[in-house]
């Protein structure tokens, strides 16, 4: 099916790209339905975008832009959220809020999004670690870690992001199952 | 502020003591455990897939969703700009 963004046009969607959030996001409640959007001018950087609204979309990036030790422990109430059973597996998103002015961009790594690539199913968390901010300055280390991709081509970190289920992008182009 | 006055219009207000409950539909009990000076601590019991957070807490989370939401993909371009893209794809 085709969505709606305003961001990136009209959007190819699968039915197997669809996460559903039961909970919604944080102050979202009702849009209960996303997609994972990449953008290529921005690799790395993913929009959550609502399959609902065309207008609500969250970019998103993986936690070791900033932290190499970010965990993110779940409650209960979190992995009924997520339909979770222990072979599922899970990855964890941070949540950039970016201004226009980008010097200023900041990164919530209180309430991060756990989707669960099994289920396709996704939560927000609320971290109880109270040293986590909401509001954490993040432009310097998203500038050196993009700075490190366009260079090398080659990411510092554990696994490749670039997943089947990591959505299209905005020409509507599927990304290969094989990934980048 | 226009919010909260509201707000208040609406709740219900319960005297409790020390050890007594409000119970909340069948499954949802909330006890006043201590009271220490202007600090009351709270119990609650409530079904496990009930998320339960401090509320300055999750308004933040709120508002700073708000916010996120408002980033448009075009503020990227003034990243991306002056480092060159040399890869080659797959």
């Amino acid at each position: 099916m085709r969505i709606q963004t305003t961001r990136f046009g009209e959007v190819e969607v699968h039915d197997d790209h669809i996460i559903q959030f039961k909970d919604g996001m944080i102050g979202f409640p009702q849009l209960k339905e996303y997609v994972l959007v990449e953008s290529p001018s921005m690799p790395l950087v993913l929009w959550l975008q609502a399959v609902g609204d065309s207008d609500i979309a969250f970019p998103v990036v993986e936690p070791w832009f900033f932290r190499r030790d970010y965990k993110t422990p779940m409650t209960d109430a979190d992995r009924i959220s997520l339909q979770y059973t222990e072979t599922d597996r899970l990855k964890t998103f941070t949540v950039l809020t970016i201004p226009d002015d980008m010097t200023k961009m900041t990164v919530n790594l209180r309430a991060p999004v756990v989707i669960n690539i099994n289920k396709s199913t996704g939560t927000q968390v609320v971290l109880q670690d109270k040293t986590l901010d909401i509001r954490t300055p993040a432009h310097e280390a998203f500038n050196k870690a993009m700075s490190n991709f366009f260079l090398t081509q080659t990411v510092e970190k554990p696994e490749q992001s670039h997943d089947a289920w990591v959505a299209v992008d905005y020409k509507g182009t599927e990304r290969s199952a094989t990934g980048a | 502020m226009g919010t909260e006055d509201n707000r208040r219009d609406r709740m219900l207000v319960l005297t409790r003591k020390i050890g007594e409950a409000i119970a909340i539909d069948d499954h949802i009990k909330i006890t006043v455990v201590q009271i220490k000076g202007k600090q009351v601590r709270i119990g609650i019991e409530a079904p496990k897939e009930t998320k339960i957070h401090r509320e300055e807490i999750y308004r933040a989370i709120q508002d700073e969703n708000k916010a996120a939401t408002q980033s448009m993909a075009a503020n990227f371009a003034r990243v991306q700009s002056p480092v060159k893209k040399t890869g080659t794809d797959g």
